[in-house]
Parts: C-alpha cells; structure tokens; sequence
C-alpha cells in the first residue's frame, strides 16, 4: 500500500495497561522525526481528544477485547482503516488478561460489587477474533523500535521483515549464560519468539514467552525439561498460559 | 617459515605493542559468570592461554548483523567495513574453522575486505571432555603461532610482524597440536549416511531437539544467514547479512509455504550433511574441527558424533 | 572475482496484470543485466526485502521481464509499487538452461502454472536464435483464466510455430478445437500421450510445482528421453544467489549457483531435490 507521508494514523487502546503506547513514546530521539511523517489522530496516553478522521491509514490497536462495545468500536475503525496493526501480547493473544479463569459472573462480582453483575463482558479475546488483522507487533510490551520500525516500512509500502525464531537463538548471539542449562530454571526461551534482543534472559530473569509461541515449537520437550527440573504440572501450566503458550 | 628465537617475556609486549598500534585488539576474556567471550582488550594483557569463546571467531570474520547496504533517494550504497583488528589467543581447531570460512566466502567482497583486515594470533589451548580437534582435517589460516618461549609465522603478515618484533631465527618442530583427541571421532562415510535416512536415531533426535539454534550459532563453521531490512523514519533503509539457522521454521521454506525440509529430523540430518560433508566447491570436507561447543551449547544433549557413531551401528540393521 | 550483495538501482518500467495475483513487470536497470533463459535475478525493495525471480522476456537486452506472483510479504510490496517507482536487482545467478543441446533436435516444453514465466524466455530463445527442429509446448493451469501468455501462444500455434497443448484442473468451458486450441481437462503429463514427437532427439525443459517433477521427469525417461536431456529447474528459498547462505542447498550442491536447472541424470542422485 503506497502512503504519502504524513500517515493518518491512530491508536486504540481497549483492555490494557496502555504500556504499550508507552513504548513508542520511550523513542524520546525519534519523536520529532516521526511526527514528521506521521499525523496522529488519536492517542489516549498522550490527549483525551478523540480523533474523528472520517479515513485513517493505519491503526494501531492495543488490548484485548472484553465487550460488545469495545467489538463495536474495533469494527468501526477496521471500516475506515487501510491498515490495522495489533500491538502488544493483548491484542496479539489476549496477553495476561486471558489467564482469568473460572466463573466470570462471580469474578465480576467479586471485584466490582454489584454493578458488576449488569455489565456485559466476555472472557478477554485477541483482536483477529473479530478483524483482519495486517500486522502484528508483539510482546509485552513490544521493543520501542520496532513500533517505529513497522512505521518506517509502512511508509516503503511494505511490513518489516524480522527471523522466525526463538529467543535462544538472541541468548547465544549474546554469549548469555543459559539459564536452562545451568539453573535448570523455567525458561521459555526456546519455544517464544524471538526480537527482544533476549532482554530478560540476559539480565538472568528466565524468558515468560510474552513475545509468543514460535511456529513448530517443541512444547513436550520442554515440559519434559521442566518436570526434570522439578517443576509441578501446574506450574508448568499456570507459566505456560501466561501468555498464551499453553495448547 | 618457522621461527624460534626463544620468545622472550618483553616480546609478548612487543607484539602487544605492535599489533595494537594500528588494530583493534580483540583476546579471549572469561566472564564473572563463567561464560568465554571475544572482548576487546585496549593494551591488554596479552591472554596466558588460548580458550574457547561461546561464539567463536566468526563474530568478528561474519558478524551476527552486518549491514551490507544503504539505501537513500534511488540509491544503493555499499556499507562501510570496520578497520584492522588483530585477535590474540585463538585455538589450534578455530584457526582451521577461519580456514573453511576463508573457503566459503572466498568470492565474498565483504568477507574478503575483513580477511584483509585481520590478524590472528594463535597459542596453544587446555583440551577438555568435549574437545575432539584433528590436526589432519583441514589446513591452518592464521598470521602467528605462539607458544611459550616460540613463534611460527603462519602467514607473510605475520613473518613481518615478527621481524618487526626482532624475532627473526627459525623454530624447529611441528605446532603443539593437543594429542589424544581424535578418538571419538566417527568417521562417517556420505554413503553411510545415505543409507541411514530412515534410521530411529533420527526420529528420537528430532523428538528432543528443540530447534533453538544454539548449536550452529555457536559453531565456528556454520555460516548460514538471511537478508533484513531496516527501514527509518527519514526514508533511508540498510540491509543487514544476519545469521539463519538451519533448524528455524522457516529456512526451507519458500514464498506460498511450502517447506523442502519439513521437520526437526530433516533439519538435524541437514546440518550433519553439512557439517561432515560440505556444500558447494567444499563437498567433501568435514567442516567439524572438533571443538565441542555445540555439545556444550545443547540444552538437551544433542551430540551429532553420538548420531554419526549410532548411524554406522544401525547401517544394514 | 568477489561478488557484492550491492543491488543496481531499476526502474519499474511497466506493470501489466496478466492474470488474477500475477502481474508482468518490466525492470529497466541502470546498468543491462544480461540473462539466459532460465537463469534469475534478486529483486530487492529497499525497506521490504527480497526474492528471487527468472525473467520471461529477453529480446529486449535494456529490460527485464518477470512475471510475479503475489504471493508472500515482499510481492505484496512490490504490488504497491507504481511505474517509475525505484527497486534493486542482482544478478544474473545460476545456470541456465543448456540451449546449445536444443540445436537441430525437437524441443518439448512441459510448464505448470507459473512455470509458463522462464520457459517463455527459452520459447523465445528458441524461437528467434536457435534452431531445433520442432518445439512442443505442453502447459498445464489451474482453469483457462490462469493460463499466462495465452494469447500469444495460441497466435504461436495458429502460424505453426509451436505446437501447444493445454490442460486445466477445471473448466466451466473449454477453448476448442474451433479456436484452433488443444485443451482438456486433467494433468499436464497426460497430454504426453499421443503426441507426434521422437522421443531418442528430443530435449525436454519441465518448470513447474514439485508435484509436476514428482510425476512427469521419470514419465519422459519412460517413454523414451534419454535422462541428460531431460531439464528440470528448480524452486528453492534463495537468498544470496552466489552459493553462501546455504538455503538452497540440495544434495550437498547450492541451486543458485550449480542450478536452478538440472538435467533428470543429476536429480536422480540429488536427494530430496524433487
């Protein structure tokens, strides 16, 4: 898709720590430049104006979906955006919010008293359950360049390219100490996405998979490489679905 | 030629001396965590041993991300190189992988302008459990040899640099190969190998393997990559050569999806292929100079000598 | 001589939409890359990546025609692209087809789907420079809207240049006999029968889907092609095109540099290739 700068482009934010937005502000050198190119239109970290472009050109979505009136409004900006852009573990699988289990009537209840049991929600949902989605950027939340990134190929008419591969792989071009190995620690490196430049790892905190679930990923041996370790079926389930790992 | 002038202590820091005037130094540094690595080491000290770093010299000979254009306004330009570096404490088995990358990338413009621009200082190493080198598998690149109280030039550069050091007598004898080390080797045939596509060793690989990569990012003879773009903000784009792997989902595959080697048994039984017999102009040579680190990298114990030995057992069974 | 992964800079000449997701694009290089049939380019765009493509046109040394599918990321890109628009090429790899063993023998082209791409740039180079006997083109397609240089071909065949035959997967109705068009349902190998050719002086070249190799290269060797004149070229993820990045790699021998085009006698000691 061929764009002209300045790009019309928005940000939605629904169920979510708006962390992610948070991130393509961290670009603090890159922020002049970009709002050269880019005219934004809605960004709820940044002003509670609402944009009313009747055509967008690219939307970035942030959250996971939990309501009819958020379904409502994602549908409303699909219809007038060339292309729509899920960010961040939410809106890419349903991130941490999905972890929420078991009757939902009595959680909302439980929280928010009352009222809770009038309003209609759903378990929380990724954004392709509803929309075409064109692109994906994840994690939780996403690396700062990588949002521009995915601007910067926008604007080539095209979408970054980046390795299908696991975090590991950063972890050994980092020389890291592997935390598998030597710690036998939980790590979910080898089946999670790699583009986090192995960050967790490198500063000895094992990988939670917040980037997703690598294709072709070898889930039994690594839940064989846990119970080795010592880890209950449990906790190797309750890590695994954190962001959505779990089959 | 070979020198032997008895290398004295003050030599060491005349070659330090040397070296570093116009090169980036670069020696084998171990970590606080206990991890090896290739560091810059301003004015030294110059390293008592050579050691195995995680990743070996292709760090700095095939760099993981190299950018190899730039692209601005309708133009392409070639990304500039990186200046003389020398590195001090290379193994025996490494200098004989740099040999196998010299071949592979021998019509490589960038490889070629960065061979130019090296230095390699070989020194004798401490072999361990998982050391398997072989002086006979392949030729030695390299520009110096030292050992103690001797040097060998390896190359022209590295007979003049000695010279320059005022080490200019010959040493006798062969280099101080570790001995003992090839036992484990197995020497696998192609035909071998051929014959045994369809062995359960390869199955029961595959189940474990969980196709992280680490062994071929950490072997000093794989060399496979892959071509990224990174665009800006200003309109500019560089292309980088970063490494692939052959165990990634994708390196068969072509556009549309379709994968010529689908499967971690199809990808294990690649990179033996590759590692023992070679591609290209290179068929024939086995590229494993028997260092270990892919034993040691493997979070499941993945051993290709392991497969090859049960490969020749299974042969006809 | 050392190779660069420095592309030259192209212009995009023309774009015509030949059939559904599959455009014809007409490069013109700053610097002319001379091609042979069968042989390909690395077409970059800057910020997107790049892939590999052979040309369909040749005559004109200054251009470079392929036709491309769209297909993944990167031709997706390439589909946003407008006339006069900046892109990068590399190349000419591989081999080519061996173009010299066409001379004075009957030629027989066997294409799948856009397989049809680089055997037009050897129909041409048969056509116009070299001299075999005869030339059979036998194309296989998904349904007669796919079938690319359709025209062209049936005009081909109507001057008794070539002789044609099509076959589609499925047809609401069929090019006839009345067009002067040969075509039927079902696969392309079964239009090898009753062809009027000789099999011990002919020269076949085969472009197509995997599938097409599994079935048709043995079936030539089986009626009577001697296995080192039977062609095939072959489809992998190329991504350097001077024998380095390993990920064409089949039988211990890079595609991009000993290939893209084999004869039968080589595949057959090449496993895995087809």
């Amino acid at each position: 898709m061929k764009f002209v700068p300045p790009i019309k482009l928005a940000w939605l934010r629904f169920t979510s720590c708006s962390g992610c937005q948070l991130t393509l502000l961290n670009n603090e050198d890159s922020l002049a430049e970009l709002a050269h190119v880019v005219e934004l239109h809605n960004f709820p970290l940044l002003s509670s104006a609402c944009g009313n472009a009747e055509a967008l050109d690219v939307a970035l979505v942030e959250g996971s979906l939990t309501s009819p009136g958020e379904v409502e409004r994602l549908l409303a900006i699909r219809r007038k955006s060339r292309l729509l852009v899920a960010v961040g573990a939410c809106a890419l699988t349903g991130g941490v919010n999905a972890m929420v289990k078991g009757e939902r009537h009595k959680a909302m209840v439980s929280i928010y008293g009352k009222a809770g049991a009038e309003w209609d929600t759903f378990p929380p949902q990724p954004i392709h359950h509803f929309v075409k989605v064109d692109g994906q950027i994840p994690g939780c939340p996403p690396e700062p360049h990588e949002l521009l990134q995915a601007i910067a190929a926008i604007l080539h008419g095209g979408w970054p390219s980046h390795q299908v591969m696991p975090v590991c792989m950063e972890c050994r071009i980092n020389e890291n100490r592997c935390l598998l190995e030597e710690d036998c620690a939980p790590c979910l490196g080898p089946i999670t996405q790699a583009g986090c430049d192995a960050l967790c790892p490198g500063l000895g905190v094992p990988c939670e998979g917040c980037r997703g679930v690598v294709p072709e990923a070898n889930r039994d041996e690594l839940y064989r490489l846990f119970i080795t370790a010592g880890l209950s079926e449990q906790e190797i389930r309750h890590r695994l679905e954190r962001f959505g790992a779990a089959l | 030629m070979i020198f032997g002038d008895p290398l004295e202590h003050t030599l060491r820091e005349k070659l330090l001396s040397s070296l570093g005037q116009a090169r980036n130094l670069w020696a084998p540094c171990l970590g606080k965590d206990g991890i090896c690595r290739l560091q810059t080491i301003g004015a030294g000290p110059f390293p008592a041993l050579a050691q195995p770093t995680m990743i070996p010299l292709k760090k700095l000979l095939l760099p993981y991300r190299e950018t190899v254009w730039r692209y601005q306004s309708g133009r392409f330009r070639a990304a500039e190189m990186t200046g003389p570096f020398a590195v001090v404490g290379v193994t025996l088995c490494e200098l004989q992988a740099v040999w196998y990358l010299d071949q592979v990338f021998a019509a490589d413009e960038s490889y070629q302008t960065r061979r130019a621009n090296r230095f390699l200082v070989g020194m004798p190493c401490e072999p361990d459990s998982n050391c398997r080198c072989d002086q006979a598998l392949m030729p030695l690149a390299g520009d110096i040899f030292i050992d103690q109280e001797q040097a060998w030039a390896l190359s022209t550069a590295g007979e003049a640099v000695l010279h320059a050091c005022g080490c200019t007598s010959q040493a006798e004898g062969p280099l101080p190969w570790p001995v003992g080390m090839t036992a484990q080797r197995p020497a696998i045939t192609p035909e071998q190998y051929a014959a045994a596509s369809d062995a359960p060793v390869w199955a029961e690989a595959a189940s474990h393997c969980l196709s992280c990569g680490a062994c071929s990012a950490v072997c000093p003879t794989c060399y496979c990559f892959d071509m990224l773009d990174d665009a800006a903000l200003d309109g500019t784009v560089s292309r980088s050569r970063i490494w692939d792997n052959c165990f990634f989902a994708e390196h068969g595959k072509v556009a549309g999806g379709y994968d010529f080697r689908p499967g971690r048994a199809a990808r294990l039984r690649f990179r033996m292929e590759h590692k023992f017999f070679g591609f290209g102009s290179l068929r024939g040579q086995n590229s494993c100079v028997g260092c270990g680190r892919c034993r040691k990298a493997c979070p499941v114990d993945i051993d290709l000598d392991q497969i090859a030995a049960r490969l020749k057992g299974e042969e006809g069974s | 001589m050392t190779c660069s992964l420095l592309p030259v800079p192209a212009i995009i000449e023309a774009i015509k939409p030949m059939v559904v997701d599959n455009h014809l694009f007409v490069f013109r290089p700053e610097q002319p890359i001379e091609l042979s049939p069968g042989q390909f380019v690395e077409i970059s765009i800057p910020g997107v990546g790049g892939f590999p493509v052979s040309a369909c046109d040749l005559v004109d040394e200054e251009l470079l025609s392929c036709c491309i599918r769209r297909v993944g990321r990167v031709t997706e890109a390439l589909y946003q692209l407008e006339v006069g628009d900046t892109i990068g090429l590399r190349g000419p790899f591989g081999n080519g087809f061996p173009l010299e063993m066409f001379d004075g023998r009957e030629a027989l082209l066997i294409a799948g789907g856009l397989g049809m791409a680089p055997l037009r740039a050897l129909l041409q180079a048969l056509l116009n420079d070299l001299h075999p006997d005869k030339i059979i083109l036998l194309y296989g397609s998904r349904e007669p809207g796919a079938l690319l240089f359709r025209e062209e071909l049936i005009a081909l065949a109507r001057r008794g240049r070539i002789e044609l035959r099509f076959s589609v997967d499925f047809a609401e109705t069929l090019p006839g006999p009345a067009a002067g068009v040969f075509c039927r349902i079902g696969l392309v190998n079964e239009l090898l029968a009753d062809l009027d050719f000789n099999p011990s002086k002919t020269v076949a070249a085969v472009c197509g889907p995997p599938a097409l190799y599994r079935c048709v290269l043995e079936e030539l060797a089986a009626i009577g092609l001697a296995p080192a004149t039977i062609f095939a070229t072959l489809e992998r993820r190329m991504r350097c095109g001077i024998g380095e990045c390993c990920h064409c790699v089949v039988g211990g021998r890079y595609l991009c540099k000993d290939g893209p085009v084999f004869s039968l006698e080589e595949l057959r000691g090449m496993v895995g290739a087809i």
